[in-house]
């Protein structure tokens, strides 16, 4: 699976995380990224390293503020994009960690735009 | 070939046929488009954050987690540190940042207390791999408490899965937000 990690971008109160998912498996089946992610949850996350804070994906009372995992399904060599909301850091920071996904090294230092 | 997708065919066909003006038309040969055309032909790749909006600050400010929290258990005061803060994946480094706030969070203990300090992990991988990591995660706290407060008797060990607060699956599935609780470092001052 390959992983691109396209823009974090403030937008007000949030911040918005804009990713494209390429799988890569001799079986060419669509499937849903819940699926390519060995039936796992997507559930990214920043960290604040300034503040030294986690910032996950913001919950409201009846979603996620993230596209689902579960809609659209995509084979091998297609590529899905998806985005994932969080609350901003404070105005200072201006860099932040990204974990894109679990059981993987987060992508550190990235700047917001 | 049955005449229900006859049918479709023809229905899509007739959707997809272009217009007179732009069949086979070289580009170099049709006129500009507009800004209009232009931004209209652009399509954001999160569009649909456009049309989300934080309906308090309470979901705002509950989507974000500090690196200590504090709480009481069996007569203990417990500090838990989120190792997803604290440590890198695969990692028991600790930042100079991290360090500075470790140590102001036992600046205040009272002299020769007795402090654990205790590392979990979620439960993926296997228990030998998550014992070692916690163990050496919890001796790297252990060391910046240690520095900062020589006077303090400290016990240190790793639990890898075995102690969780929170469940990893639900219902059968993965559960990342427990599984996130459980990845943690405890410092448990006895009374």
């Amino acid at each position: 699976m390959r992983v691109d990690l396209l823009s974090l971008q403030r937008r007000g109160e949030l911040v918005v995380a804009t990713f494209a998912f390429t799988p890569s498996s001799v079986d060419d089946t669509p499937a849903a990224l819940y699926h390519w992610l060995g039936n796992t949850l997507w559930s990214p996350f920043l960290v604040d390293t300034v503040n030294l804070r986690r910032h996950d994906v913001i919950e409201g009372q009846q979603r996620r503020y993230q596209s689902a995992y579960l809609g659209g399904k995509f084979a091998s060599g297609q590529t899905w994009y998806a985005f994932a909301a969080f609350a901003a850091p404070p105005p200072e920071v201006t860099e932040m960690d990204v974990a894109v996904i679990d059981g993987a090294p987060v992508v550190a230092g990235v700047p917001l735009s | 070939m049955s005449s229900l997708r006859t049918v479709a065919l023809v229905a899509a066909a007739a959707v997809l046929v272009p217009s007179a003006a732009t069949a086979d038309t070289p580009l170099d040969e049709l006129p500009a488009p507009t800004s209009r055309e232009l931004q209209a032909s652009v399509h954001p790749l999160n569009r649909a954050v456009r049309h989300l909006s934080v309906r308090s600050v309470r979901q705002l400010s509950a989507s974000v987690t500090e690196l200590a929290q504090e709480s009481s258990s069996e007569g203990e005061r417990v500090l838990t540190l989120t190792s997803d803060i604290l440590f890198g994946f695969d990692s028991s480094t600790i930042g100079e940042r991290a360090r500075q706030r470790i140590a102001g969070l036992v600046a205040d203990l009272p002299k020769g207390a007795v402090v654990a300090v205790e590392g979990h992990t979620d439960s993926r991988g296997s228990d030998a791999y998550n014992r070692r990591l916690s163990t050496e995660r919890a001796r790297a706290v252990a060391a910046v408490v240690r520095r900062a407060r020589p006077d303090l008797r400290l016990t240190v060990a790793g639990y890898g899965a075995t102690r969780p607060v929170a469940p990893n699956t639900s219902h059968g599935q993965d559960d990342p937000v427990g599984r996130a609780k459980n990845r943690r470092v405890e410092i448990r001052i006895g009374s």
